[in-house]
């Protein structure tokens, strides 16, 4: 480290002001400062004593991730074999899992790298650290057969219009994974919905394509219960031959889904890490669930069994299929875009489960509804907290 | 320069102004009435005409097609009963509207507990003739729900077994674009080729779309086309009109297969 | 007229008092009819004769006009003008007309034909007014035009109806994309054009 260090200072002279590399300052910056802390120090009096800036704060949310990560590579392995009615050792999950996943997180990061570069070299500033966390965020929300080039597509609308047209990181009104993962799900609509994207059967440049077994379906749980006609969503599930949603399995999360999101266990494992380090509002996550569970019981009570089956499925269904609960846990808590008074943070997060769930049970063309709730609330953030602080302040003024 | 603020200036300026727009929109009206009906009898014609499974070229003259439609198709007007009826005012008879006070508009249609009303609805076929005067295929439209919008299309049947499908499209809908609207699609619309409505006993099976893409070894594999995928319920929206269709117009189809026998 | 005067009169509407990308007027066609180049050409087309007219006639007799009832009368002529068009196009561009459904007949909205009859037309000679007009339709059409070309082009892969997209390009998984299609892929672009115009721009961002 020593020596590392000492490059650093060695060549800090070109980097600075004046220097003949001077452009490439933020390229320097963010190199450094990754690695040690910065050498930047707050003039006049410090008023906070902690080592948490924001790549810290970063990177404790990608190893919140790496339960989710891992399980969704996985996860990929498990499907592909399971699809062709195989079973097989966990490395070799893992490895089928890696082919398809680490591309997409390669892709991811350097798509998104390169926006972040030029968008620093243009404005003068340094690297972002955003981006740290939103080219890992976007490959776990993803189906694992998105075609690269769209992905590519996606985190480039996600970094530019998602957040740079706003000023960059800190001024973005969407969360940009989820603004990326809109934009795929709008614009090449027909990857990214039905039952064949979400679990690999090989067909590369590679791996020849496989045979599945007779009468497998991809359909993801979401999928099988906006679906179901006759009967209750639940018995639809239940009835599913080809996998098995049973709702410890859906909650343990083999079953075909987007790569990180379908393990509502290895969410709550994030939750967990980022709830102890104080980086996300447990506020904003209970209130999501709690939203969802309101909005189900509604449904519950209004359910007449015949005309959507998904008003009679009980809330906690919810819970554990497609993105809900990496949504709460990863998306919702995004401190950017997300309402910031304590108040605020729990009629946001309520709305968001609130909504989440109306859209799934009542849009059966719209199957995840989580993304759509988020960012629709992203939007009404700041006129909560506006609201908030305001019949705060009115309070205050009241006790005269 | 006369004095722009008086009452009675204000009346005479507008009534003049009204008068002198009337006067040249009802002139332009006129001029252009003719050219217009033309144009929106052509694109209908042009519609039946592609379900029928004539080629026809974008820029193709109105009076060409025209001379084509005169010379080879012929439209009549059949009950659900099957009974060959004739309807005042055909060119101006608008079908899809008369449906909906009648409850034939959307699947499911109790064809045993029709209404007298719907009993009588006069429901348009258009025949498309060879040289000799012979049909070569019976054409009709269908309509029903999708999940949006309400979807329109035609549908062609072979007329020596009436049980072929030889053509059809569907056109107008407001679904999803990319996802449900793909059923214009001409991929979509020519799955439909060659598909039979009829099973091997003669009996009336209907046609409807599949999840995904047809099995060939599928034994229904003759009665189903290939979804668009992710577009599950404007699918199952053709599945049912068709079903729906196909039973209003199944009166007529029997009487002309009886003929045969 | 000065040559200067003549040079801001048709280049203003075009560029830095464009009506669309800079007084945000007339969004809602623009984003209508956008989804092929043919109709929005033809848009910008109607647009362009609908306000070049009025502005000619209002501004004919914009001393006859008495003031209480401008706007009426105002209205009237360009209802007229929307009719004479919409009439037109049905008769010899039945296929667009088609696809512009009720957006012909929505131009009588189109808050830039107003705003110029307002703004420009009751205060000055027929001539100047009949060019505001060309100028401010010309400064509405290039940004529907450009936002139907790029999304006919990525929507459709084709552009006025001709395929431009190879097909083998599509034989290696290529796709159409569906935003673009949808009218928030208008909104999008549109907000593209917009943040490049400020950028190259200054003086037409906010001062703080």
């Amino acid at each position: 480290m020593k020596f590392l260090a000492n490059i650093f200072d060695s060549q800090r002279k070109h980097f600075e002001k004046g220097g003949k590399l001077e452009v490439f300052y933020p390229l320097f910056e963010a190199k450094e400062t990754f690695l040690f802390t910065t050498p930047h120090r707050t003039h006049g009096g410090a008023h906070i004593r902690d080592a948490v800036d924001s790549k810290r704060f970063m990177s404790t949310v990608i190893v919140a991730l790496l339960p989710c990560l891992i399980f969704g590579i996985y996860n990929i392995g498990y499907q592909y074999y399971a699809a062709q009615g195989l079973q097989a050792d966990v490395m070799n999950y893992f490895c089928i899992g890696m082919w398809k996943a680490l591309p997409i997180i390669l892709v991811s990061y350097a798509v998104g790298g390169t926006w972040e570069l030029l968008f620093a070299l243009i404005r003068k500033h340094e690297i972002n650290e955003g981006f740290l966390v939103t080219g890992l965020l976007l490959p776990l929300i993803v189906p694992p057969n998105i075609p690269l080039w769209q992905l590519a597509l996606a985190v480039s609308f996600g970094v530019v219009i998602g957040k740079e047209v706003f000023g960059g990181t800190g001024m973005n009104i969407f969360n940009p994974a989820l603004t990326a993962r809109a934009f795929l799900f709008f614009a090449f609509a027909s990857d990214i919905s039905g039952s064949a994207p979400w679990t690999f059967l090989g067909g590369d440049l590679v791996m020849s394509a496989k045979q599945a077994v007779a009468g497998w379906s991809g359909a993801t749980p979401l999928a099988i219960a906006s679906e179901a006609i006759k009967g209750s969503s639940v018995e639809s599930l239940m009835a599913f031959a080809p996998g098995d949603y049973s709702l410890t399995n859906m909650f343990i999360g083999l079953i075909p889904g987007s790569i990180g999101e379908t393990s509502t266990l290895a969410c709550l494992v994030g939750a967990l890490i980022l709830i102890a380090t104080g980086i996300a509002s447990a506020r904003i996550i209970i209130s999501i669930f709690l939203g969802g569970a309101v909005m189900g019981l509604i449904f519950n009570s209004v359910a007449d069994g015949s005309s959507n089956a998904m008003l009679a499925m009980p809330f906690y269904y919810h819970y554990v299929m497609g993105g809900f609960a990496f949504g709460a846990v990863f998306m919702a808590t995004d401190p950017v875009s997300a309402a910031n008074t304590n108040l605020g943070k729990i009629i946001y997060g309520f709305f968001i489960g609130f909504i989440a769930v109306l859209i799934r049970v009542v849009n059966p063309a719209y199957p995840e509804g989580m993304m759509l709730a988020i960012l629709f609330m992203n939007m009404s953030a700041p006129l909560i907290d506006h609201y908030v602080v305001q019949a705060h302040i009115k309070k205050r003024l009241s006790r005269g | 320069m006369v004095d722009t603020s008086k009452n009675g200036y204000t009346v005479v300026f507008l009534a003049i102004t009204t008068i002198v727009a009337a006067l040249v929109l009802s002139i332009a009206s006129e001029q252009l009435k003719v050219k217009q009906a033309v144009n929106k009898k052509f694109d209908q014609k042009k519609i039946v005409m592609k379900a029928m499974g004539f080629k026809i070229d974008d820029g193709a003259k109105p009076a060409d097609i025209d001379a084509i439609y005169k010379k080879s198709v012929e439209r009549i007007f059949v009950t659900p009963m099957g009974k060959i009826v004739s309807v005042k005012d055909a060119d101006k008879y608008n079908f899809e509207k008369t449906l909906k006070p009648v409850g034939l508009h959307k699947a499911p249609v109790d064809m045993a507990n029709l209404s007298d009303a719907a009993k009588s609805v006069p429901m348009p076929v258009f025949i498309r003739k060879d040289e000799k005067g012979l049909p070569l295929n019976y054409t009709f439209p269908v309509t029903g729900k999708g999940l949006w919008s309400t979807l329109y299309g035609y549908i062609s049947l072979n007329a020596k077994d009436l049980n072929t499908i030889e053509g059809a499209i569907f056109y107008d809908t407001g679904e999803t674009p990319g996802l449900g609207k793909e059923i214009e699609a001409d991929w979509f619309c020519k799955n439909f080729v060659g598909k039979k409505i009829l099973n091997a006993e003669g009996k009336f099976v209907s046609v409807s779309v599949n999840k995904g893409v047809v099995n060939p070894s599928d034994k229904m594999f003759e009665h189903k086309v290939d979804g668009v995928s992710g577009a599950t319920l404007t699918c199952n929206g053709v599945t049912d009109l068709l079903n729906k269709d196909f039973h209003l117009y199944e009166a007529y189809l029997n009487s002309l297969r009886g003929g045969k026998k | 007229m000065a040559s200067s005067e003549m040079k801001s009169l048709v280049i203003d509407p075009v560029m830095d008092k464009n009506p669309v990308t800079v007084q945000s007027l007339g969004i809602c066609s623009a984003l209508a009819v956008t989804t092929q180049v043919a109709p929005s050409l033809v848009m910008a087309i109607a647009v362009t004769v609908v306000i070049a007219c009025s502005n000619a006639v209002i501004s004919s007799i914009r001393n006859l006009i008495p003031s209480k009832i401008r706007i009426i009368v105002q209205l009237v002529v360009v209802a007229t003008m929307v009719i004479l068009v919409d009439q037109v196009l049905k008769a010899y561009a039945y296929n667009v007309s088609k696809s512009l459904s009720v957006f012909v007949g929505l131009i009588i909205t189109n808050c830039i034909v107003m705003g110029r009859l307002e703004a420009f037309a009751m205060h000055q000679p027929v001539g100047k007014s009949f060019l505001d007009g060309i100028a401010s339709g010309i400064g509405y059409g290039w940004v529907i035009v450009l936002v139907g070309f790029c999304r006919e082009l990525l929507g459709s892969g084709k552009v006025l109806g001709v395929q431009v997209v190879p097909d083998a390009l599509y034989d290696i998984g290529y796709t159409n994309n569906g935003l673009m299609v949808l009218a928030p892929g208008a909104f999008l672009l549109l907000g593209t054009i917009i943040w490049i115009q400020r950028t190259i721009n200054d003086s037409l961002q906010e001062k703080e």
